[in-house]
Protein backbone atom coordinates (compact mmCIF):
# COMPACT_ATOMS: atom_id res chain seq x y z
CA UNK A 1 0.00 0.00 0.00
CA UNK A 2 2.58 2.21 0.90
CA UNK A 3 4.10 1.39 -2.63
CA UNK A 4 1.26 2.35 -3.90
CA UNK A 5 1.10 5.79 -2.48
CA UNK A 6 4.58 6.80 -3.31
CA UNK A 7 3.92 6.13 -6.88
CA UNK A 8 0.90 7.77 -7.00
CA UNK A 9 2.15 10.95 -5.03
CA UNK A 10 5.87 10.30 -7.97
CA UNK A 11 3.48 11.62 -10.39
CA UNK A 12 1.96 14.33 -8.45
CA UNK A 13 5.57 15.79 -7.27
CA UNK A 14 8.83 14.27 -7.91
CA UNK A 15 8.00 12.78 -11.21
CA UNK A 16 5.35 15.48 -12.69
CA UNK A 17 4.91 14.63 -16.08
CA UNK A 18 4.96 18.37 -17.15
CA UNK A 19 7.12 19.87 -14.73
CA UNK A 20 9.97 16.98 -14.06
CA UNK A 21 9.89 14.94 -17.02
CA UNK A 22 8.20 17.20 -19.69
CA UNK A 23 6.81 15.27 -21.75
CA UNK A 24 3.42 16.02 -23.17
CA UNK A 25 3.95 19.80 -23.67
CA UNK A 26 2.76 20.47 -27.00
CA UNK A 27 -0.92 19.30 -26.70
CA UNK A 28 -0.47 21.29 -22.85
CA UNK A 29 0.78 24.26 -24.29
CA UNK A 30 -1.43 24.79 -26.81
CA UNK A 31 -4.57 24.20 -24.92
CA UNK A 32 -4.48 25.74 -21.49
CA UNK A 33 -5.64 28.81 -23.08
CA UNK A 34 -8.82 28.17 -21.05
CA UNK A 35 -9.73 26.51 -17.62
CA UNK A 36 -12.54 24.73 -18.83
CA UNK A 37 -10.89 23.06 -22.11
CA UNK A 38 -7.79 22.13 -19.96
CA UNK A 39 -10.17 20.51 -17.38
CA UNK A 40 -11.60 18.23 -19.74
CA UNK A 41 -8.68 17.81 -21.49
CA UNK A 42 -7.06 16.68 -18.46
CA UNK A 43 -9.98 14.13 -17.64
CA UNK A 44 -9.10 12.73 -20.99
CA UNK A 45 -5.68 12.42 -20.30
CA UNK A 46 -6.65 10.49 -17.20
CA UNK A 47 -8.50 8.17 -18.71
CA UNK A 48 -6.55 6.81 -21.58
CA UNK A 49 -3.40 6.96 -18.85
CA UNK A 50 -5.76 4.52 -16.85
CA UNK A 51 -7.41 2.26 -19.15
CA UNK A 52 -3.69 1.99 -21.23
CA UNK A 53 -1.78 1.57 -18.28
CA UNK A 54 -4.02 -1.36 -17.14
CA UNK A 55 -4.96 -2.93 -20.44
CA UNK A 56 -0.63 -3.10 -21.23
CA UNK A 57 0.09 -4.05 -17.73
CA UNK A 58 -2.54 -6.83 -17.86
CA UNK A 59 -1.06 -8.55 -20.74
CA UNK A 60 2.66 -7.40 -20.05
CA UNK A 61 3.36 -11.10 -19.90
CA UNK A 62 1.86 -11.86 -23.19
CA UNK A 63 3.08 -9.55 -25.09
CA UNK A 64 5.69 -10.15 -27.36
CA UNK A 65 9.37 -7.27 -26.68
CA UNK A 66 9.91 -7.37 -30.30
CA UNK A 67 5.87 -6.01 -31.21
CA UNK A 68 4.64 -4.41 -28.19
CA UNK A 69 5.10 -0.41 -29.50
CA UNK A 70 3.10 -1.46 -32.38
CA UNK A 71 0.52 -3.41 -29.59
CA UNK A 72 1.12 0.24 -27.16
CA UNK A 73 -0.20 2.45 -29.93
CA UNK A 74 -3.39 0.27 -31.41
CA UNK A 75 -4.47 -0.16 -27.51
CA UNK A 76 -3.72 4.07 -26.62
CA UNK A 77 -5.69 4.63 -30.28
CA UNK A 78 -8.36 2.86 -29.29
CA UNK A 79 -8.92 4.26 -25.91
CA UNK A 80 -8.13 7.84 -27.45
CA UNK A 81 -11.37 7.23 -30.08
CA UNK A 82 -13.52 6.22 -27.14
CA UNK A 83 -13.13 9.41 -25.37
CA UNK A 84 -13.33 11.51 -29.13
CA UNK A 85 -17.11 9.92 -30.14
CA UNK A 86 -18.32 9.92 -26.36
CA UNK A 87 -17.13 13.87 -25.88
CA UNK A 88 -18.28 14.74 -29.36
CA UNK A 89 -21.95 12.92 -28.37
CA UNK A 90 -22.09 14.01 -24.66
CA UNK A 91 -20.21 17.08 -24.61
CA UNK A 92 -20.24 18.82 -27.90
CA UNK A 93 -19.51 22.41 -26.46
CA UNK A 94 -16.06 21.43 -24.93
CA UNK A 95 -15.32 18.94 -28.55
CA UNK A 96 -15.94 22.46 -30.33
CA UNK A 97 -12.82 24.32 -28.32
CA UNK A 98 -10.43 21.32 -28.25
CA UNK A 99 -11.13 19.65 -31.64
CA UNK A 100 -7.90 18.25 -32.86
CA UNK A 101 -6.22 18.05 -29.66
CA UNK A 102 -8.33 15.19 -28.56
CA UNK A 103 -6.94 12.56 -31.51
CA UNK A 104 -3.75 13.89 -30.76
CA UNK A 105 -4.16 12.30 -27.49
CA UNK A 106 -2.58 9.39 -29.40
CA UNK A 107 1.17 10.71 -30.14
CA UNK A 108 1.13 12.07 -26.54
CA UNK A 109 4.17 11.23 -25.19
CA UNK A 110 3.06 11.30 -21.83
CA UNK A 111 0.66 8.47 -22.49
CA UNK A 112 3.16 6.15 -24.73
CA UNK A 113 6.43 7.45 -22.19
CA UNK A 114 4.21 5.55 -19.35
CA UNK A 115 3.27 2.93 -20.93
CA UNK A 116 6.62 1.98 -22.05
CA UNK A 117 8.67 2.98 -18.90
CA UNK A 118 6.23 1.80 -16.44
CA UNK A 119 3.15 -0.31 -17.13
CA UNK A 120 5.40 -2.87 -19.41
CA UNK A 121 7.27 -3.30 -16.64
CA UNK A 122 4.65 -3.17 -13.00
CA UNK A 123 2.29 -4.96 -11.89
CA UNK A 124 -1.58 -3.83 -12.30
CA UNK A 125 -1.96 -2.03 -9.33
CA UNK A 126 1.33 -0.01 -9.21
CA UNK A 127 0.61 0.63 -12.70
CA UNK A 128 -3.16 2.45 -12.01
CA UNK A 129 -1.39 3.94 -9.21
CA UNK A 130 1.01 5.30 -11.66
CA UNK A 131 -1.82 5.90 -14.66
CA UNK A 132 -3.36 8.24 -11.53
CA UNK A 133 -0.91 10.18 -10.21
CA UNK A 134 0.95 11.00 -13.88
CA UNK A 135 -2.46 12.41 -14.62
CA UNK A 136 -3.40 14.27 -12.00
CA UNK A 137 -0.06 15.56 -11.74
CA UNK A 138 -1.15 16.84 -15.40
CA UNK A 139 -4.41 17.73 -14.96
CA UNK A 140 -3.40 20.19 -11.99
CA UNK A 141 -0.22 22.02 -13.88
CA UNK A 142 -2.17 22.49 -16.88
CA UNK A 143 -5.40 23.82 -15.32
CA UNK A 144 -3.04 26.16 -13.13
CA UNK A 145 -1.57 27.21 -16.56
CA UNK A 146 -4.33 28.03 -18.11
CA UNK A 147 -5.84 29.50 -15.10
CA UNK A 148 -2.99 32.06 -15.31
CA UNK A 149 -3.34 32.77 -19.23
CA UNK A 150 -7.04 33.16 -19.40
CA UNK A 151 -7.36 35.04 -16.64
CA UNK A 152 -4.42 37.52 -17.48
CA UNK A 153 -4.47 36.85 -20.97
CA UNK A 154 -8.22 37.68 -21.84
CA UNK A 155 -9.40 39.50 -18.80
CA UNK A 156 -11.91 37.43 -16.97
CA UNK A 157 -12.16 33.48 -16.89
CA UNK A 158 -15.23 31.76 -18.29
CA UNK A 159 -17.09 28.07 -17.71
CA UNK A 160 -19.44 27.07 -20.04
CA UNK A 161 -19.15 30.34 -21.68
CA UNK A 162 -20.24 32.07 -18.41
CA UNK A 163 -17.39 34.48 -17.15
CA UNK A 164 -17.34 33.51 -13.51
CA UNK A 165 -14.18 35.81 -12.68
CA UNK A 166 -13.28 39.04 -14.08
CA UNK A 167 -10.65 41.59 -13.71
CA UNK A 168 -11.81 44.94 -13.03
CA UNK A 169 -12.87 47.00 -16.58
CA UNK A 170 -9.77 48.80 -17.94
CA UNK A 171 -7.45 45.76 -17.45
CA UNK A 172 -5.16 46.00 -20.72
CA UNK A 173 -5.62 42.10 -21.44
CA UNK A 174 -1.83 41.35 -22.94
CA UNK A 175 -3.05 39.15 -26.09
CA UNK A 176 0.78 38.10 -26.32
CA UNK A 177 -0.36 35.58 -22.76
CA UNK A 178 -3.10 33.42 -25.21
CA UNK A 179 -0.62 33.19 -27.88
CA UNK A 180 2.26 30.64 -28.23
CA UNK A 181 4.83 33.00 -26.82
CA UNK A 182 3.00 33.18 -23.73
CA UNK A 183 2.36 29.71 -23.52
CA UNK A 184 6.37 29.35 -23.00
CA UNK A 185 6.50 32.27 -21.24
CA UNK A 186 3.96 31.28 -18.47
CA UNK A 187 5.13 27.27 -18.78
CA UNK A 188 8.95 29.16 -17.96
CA UNK A 189 7.69 30.96 -14.92
CA UNK A 190 5.61 27.98 -13.31
CA UNK A 191 8.25 25.53 -13.61
CA UNK A 192 10.96 27.83 -11.96
CA UNK A 193 8.42 28.38 -9.16
CA UNK A 194 8.25 24.65 -8.95
CA UNK A 195 12.12 24.64 -8.50
CA UNK A 196 11.96 27.42 -6.28
CA UNK A 197 9.60 25.39 -3.67
CA UNK A 198 11.88 22.11 -4.41
CA UNK A 199 15.20 24.03 -3.27
CA UNK A 200 13.22 25.68 -0.40
CA UNK A 201 12.25 22.42 0.71
CA UNK A 202 15.50 20.99 0.45
CA UNK A 203 16.82 23.29 2.63
CA UNK A 204 14.53 23.24 5.49
CA UNK A 205 15.03 19.60 5.27
CA UNK A 206 18.38 20.09 5.69
CA UNK A 207 18.23 22.62 8.41
CA UNK A 208 15.96 19.95 10.18
CA UNK A 209 18.92 17.87 10.20
CA UNK B 1 12.51 -13.12 -25.72
CA UNK B 2 12.72 -15.32 -28.58
CA UNK B 3 9.51 -15.35 -30.43
CA UNK B 4 8.75 -17.00 -33.03
CA UNK B 5 7.04 -15.20 -36.00
CA UNK B 6 3.88 -16.28 -35.83
CA UNK B 7 3.29 -15.48 -32.14
CA UNK B 8 4.86 -11.87 -33.17
CA UNK B 9 1.82 -11.51 -36.09
CA UNK B 10 -0.84 -13.33 -33.21
CA UNK B 11 -0.27 -10.70 -30.76
CA UNK B 12 -0.69 -8.01 -32.99
CA UNK B 13 -3.71 -9.10 -34.51
CA UNK B 14 -5.26 -10.14 -31.76
CA UNK B 15 -4.64 -6.85 -30.18
CA UNK B 16 -6.07 -4.97 -33.11
CA UNK B 17 -9.36 -7.02 -33.47
CA UNK B 18 -9.99 -6.66 -29.94
CA UNK B 19 -9.37 -3.09 -30.32
CA UNK B 20 -11.91 -2.93 -33.30
CA UNK B 21 -14.42 -4.79 -31.73
CA UNK B 22 -14.07 -2.05 -28.76
CA UNK B 23 -13.84 0.88 -31.10
CA UNK B 24 -17.38 -0.73 -33.13
CA UNK B 25 -19.63 -0.94 -29.65
CA UNK B 26 -18.52 2.43 -29.05
CA UNK B 27 -19.37 3.89 -32.26
CA UNK B 28 -22.59 2.09 -32.69
CA UNK B 29 -23.84 3.74 -28.72
CA UNK B 30 -22.55 7.26 -29.35
CA UNK B 31 -23.02 7.42 -33.44
CA UNK B 32 -26.97 8.27 -33.13
CA UNK B 33 -26.20 10.98 -30.56
CA UNK B 34 -23.35 12.58 -32.40
CA UNK B 35 -25.58 12.54 -35.76
CA UNK B 36 -28.58 14.14 -33.15
CA UNK B 37 -25.75 17.08 -31.83
CA UNK B 38 -24.52 18.04 -35.57
CA UNK B 39 -28.41 18.55 -36.37
CA UNK B 40 -29.00 20.34 -33.05
CA UNK B 41 -25.98 22.64 -33.55
CA UNK B 42 -26.54 23.33 -37.12
CA UNK B 43 -30.55 24.37 -36.71
CA UNK B 44 -29.29 26.23 -33.84
CA UNK B 45 -27.35 28.54 -35.65
CA UNK B 46 -29.50 28.64 -38.56
CA UNK B 47 -32.06 29.86 -36.29
CA UNK B 48 -29.64 32.45 -34.57
CA UNK B 49 -28.63 33.87 -38.39
CA UNK B 50 -32.81 33.86 -39.35
CA UNK B 51 -34.82 35.21 -36.13
CA UNK B 52 -37.93 34.34 -36.88
CA UNK B 53 -37.46 31.10 -38.63
CA UNK B 54 -38.77 27.36 -37.10
CA UNK B 55 -38.18 24.82 -39.90
CA UNK B 56 -35.59 24.23 -42.74
CA UNK B 57 -35.10 22.42 -45.87
CA UNK B 58 -31.80 21.65 -47.36
CA UNK B 59 -32.22 22.34 -51.32
CA UNK B 60 -30.95 19.99 -53.03
CA UNK B 61 -31.25 21.79 -56.75
CA UNK B 62 -28.06 20.84 -58.63
CA UNK B 63 -28.15 24.43 -60.30
CA UNK B 64 -27.43 25.66 -57.05
CA UNK B 65 -25.48 22.89 -55.46
CA UNK B 66 -22.96 22.95 -58.44
CA UNK B 67 -22.85 26.74 -59.14
CA UNK B 68 -22.98 27.84 -55.64
CA UNK B 69 -19.99 25.32 -55.40
CA UNK B 70 -18.33 26.83 -58.80
CA UNK B 71 -19.18 30.51 -57.55
CA UNK B 72 -18.02 30.21 -53.97
CA UNK B 73 -14.49 28.07 -54.65
CA UNK B 74 -16.11 25.15 -53.12
CA UNK B 75 -17.02 27.76 -49.78
CA UNK B 76 -20.74 26.83 -49.94
CA UNK B 77 -21.27 23.29 -47.87
CA UNK B 78 -25.29 23.89 -48.05
CA UNK B 79 -28.58 26.31 -48.70
CA UNK B 80 -30.92 25.77 -46.71
CA UNK B 81 -34.68 27.36 -47.26
CA UNK B 82 -36.23 28.85 -44.05
CA UNK B 83 -40.20 28.65 -43.11
CA UNK B 84 -41.45 30.70 -40.31
CA UNK B 85 -44.03 28.76 -37.74
CA UNK B 86 -46.70 29.01 -40.22
CA UNK B 87 -44.71 27.30 -42.62
CA UNK B 88 -44.41 30.37 -44.86
CA UNK B 89 -41.11 31.31 -46.79
CA UNK B 90 -39.34 33.83 -45.00
CA UNK B 91 -35.70 33.72 -46.86
CA UNK B 92 -32.57 31.16 -46.84
CA UNK B 93 -30.13 30.31 -44.66
CA UNK B 94 -26.92 29.88 -46.34
CA UNK B 95 -23.84 27.02 -45.00
CA UNK B 96 -20.48 28.30 -45.94
CA UNK B 97 -17.28 26.89 -44.79
CA UNK B 98 -14.71 29.49 -45.50
CA UNK B 99 -10.68 29.38 -44.38
CA UNK B 100 -9.74 31.06 -41.03
CA UNK B 101 -6.93 30.24 -39.23
CA UNK B 102 -7.19 27.01 -37.78
CA UNK B 103 -9.04 25.28 -40.68
CA UNK B 104 -12.75 25.86 -41.84
CA UNK B 105 -15.18 28.07 -39.98
CA UNK B 106 -18.64 26.29 -39.94
CA UNK B 107 -21.15 29.25 -40.29
CA UNK B 108 -24.12 29.97 -41.61
CA UNK B 109 -25.51 33.50 -42.94
CA UNK B 110 -29.23 33.93 -43.27
CA UNK B 111 -30.69 35.78 -46.00
CA UNK B 112 -33.97 37.76 -46.12
CA UNK B 113 -36.20 37.20 -49.20
CA UNK B 114 -34.68 40.72 -50.35
CA UNK B 115 -30.99 39.62 -50.11
CA UNK B 116 -30.69 41.48 -46.95
CA UNK B 117 -28.17 39.68 -43.92
CA UNK B 118 -30.40 38.55 -41.08
CA UNK B 119 -27.74 37.38 -39.12
CA UNK B 120 -24.52 35.21 -38.86
CA UNK B 121 -23.97 32.85 -36.32
CA UNK B 122 -20.74 30.08 -36.63
CA UNK B 123 -21.15 26.56 -35.73
CA UNK B 124 -18.21 25.48 -35.31
CA UNK B 125 -14.45 26.50 -35.78
CA UNK B 126 -11.13 25.98 -34.60
CA UNK B 127 -9.69 29.30 -34.13
CA UNK B 128 -7.38 30.83 -31.29
CA UNK B 129 -9.20 30.80 -28.15
CA UNK B 130 -9.32 34.39 -27.04
CA UNK B 131 -8.34 35.81 -29.78
CA UNK B 132 -9.95 34.32 -33.40
CA UNK B 133 -12.89 33.08 -31.16
CA UNK B 134 -14.02 36.89 -30.94
CA UNK B 135 -15.07 36.35 -34.62
CA UNK B 136 -17.54 34.74 -32.90
CA UNK B 137 -18.86 37.79 -30.16
CA UNK B 138 -21.83 39.78 -30.96
CA UNK B 139 -20.13 42.62 -31.61
CA UNK B 140 -18.66 41.13 -34.47
CA UNK B 141 -21.12 39.41 -35.92
CA UNK B 142 -23.51 42.35 -35.64
CA UNK B 143 -22.05 44.26 -38.22
CA UNK B 144 -22.80 42.19 -41.04
CA UNK B 145 -26.95 42.78 -39.77
CA UNK B 146 -28.63 44.80 -42.72
CA UNK B 147 -25.92 44.26 -45.58
CA UNK B 148 -27.65 43.51 -49.03
CA UNK B 149 -26.19 40.97 -51.03
CA UNK B 150 -26.37 43.81 -53.99
CA UNK B 151 -23.67 45.94 -52.05
CA UNK B 152 -22.04 43.43 -50.26
CA UNK B 153 -18.46 43.96 -51.74
CA UNK B 154 -18.78 47.73 -51.00
CA UNK B 155 -20.07 47.24 -47.14
CA UNK B 156 -17.26 44.52 -46.93
CA UNK B 157 -14.76 47.05 -47.09
CA UNK B 158 -15.97 49.20 -44.34
CA UNK B 159 -16.24 46.09 -41.35
CA UNK B 160 -14.12 46.75 -38.23
CA UNK B 161 -11.40 43.76 -38.24
CA UNK B 162 -10.50 42.07 -35.11
CA UNK B 163 -6.78 42.70 -34.02
CA UNK B 164 -4.52 40.00 -33.95
CA UNK B 165 -7.22 37.65 -35.62
CA UNK B 166 -6.52 38.82 -39.51
CA UNK B 167 -7.03 35.06 -40.95
CA UNK B 168 -9.93 34.54 -38.55
CA UNK B 169 -11.62 38.09 -39.78
CA UNK B 170 -10.26 37.34 -43.31
CA UNK B 171 -12.67 34.20 -43.35
CA UNK B 172 -15.25 35.24 -42.10
CA UNK B 173 -15.63 38.46 -44.43
CA UNK B 174 -14.68 35.64 -47.48
CA UNK B 175 -17.55 33.78 -45.66
CA UNK B 176 -20.44 36.42 -46.65
CA UNK B 177 -19.22 37.47 -49.97
CA UNK B 178 -19.59 33.99 -50.90
CA UNK B 179 -23.37 33.93 -49.27
CA UNK B 180 -23.73 37.42 -51.49
CA UNK B 181 -23.10 34.82 -54.57
CA UNK B 182 -25.18 32.25 -53.62
CA UNK B 183 -27.81 34.46 -53.15
CA UNK B 184 -28.01 35.49 -56.61
CA UNK B 185 -28.79 31.74 -57.51
CA UNK B 186 -31.17 31.87 -54.93
CA UNK B 187 -33.20 34.25 -55.99
CA UNK B 188 -33.56 32.94 -59.73
CA UNK B 189 -33.55 28.88 -58.67
CA UNK B 190 -34.37 28.52 -55.05
CA UNK B 191 -37.14 26.50 -55.53
CA UNK B 192 -38.45 26.85 -52.23
CA UNK B 193 -41.74 25.51 -51.71
CA UNK B 194 -43.60 28.89 -52.23
CA UNK B 195 -45.40 30.90 -49.51
CA UNK B 196 -49.06 32.15 -50.09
Amino acid sequence: MNEWIATLRNGLMLENPLMRLMIGLCATLAVSTQVESSFYMGLAVIFVLLAGNLIISSFRGVIPDQVRIPVFIVVIASFVTVVDLTMKAYLPAVYAVLGIWIPLIVVNCLILGRAEAFAYRNPVGLSIADGLGMGLGFLIVIVGLAFFRELFGTGSLAWTGEPVVSLPEGYPAPAILVLFPGGFLTFGFLMAAFNALDIWREKRKEAGE
Amino acid sequence: MGSSPVRLVLAVVVACVASAAGLSLTYAATAERIAEQERIARDRSLEAALPGSASFEEIDDEDVVDEGAELTEDVLVAAYCAYDEGGEHIGWGVHVAPRGYGGAIQMVVGLEGDGEVAGVSIISMQETPGLGTRIGEESFLAQFTSWTSATIEEDAKGLDAVSGATKSYNGVRKGLLAAGHVYELLESEGGCADDE
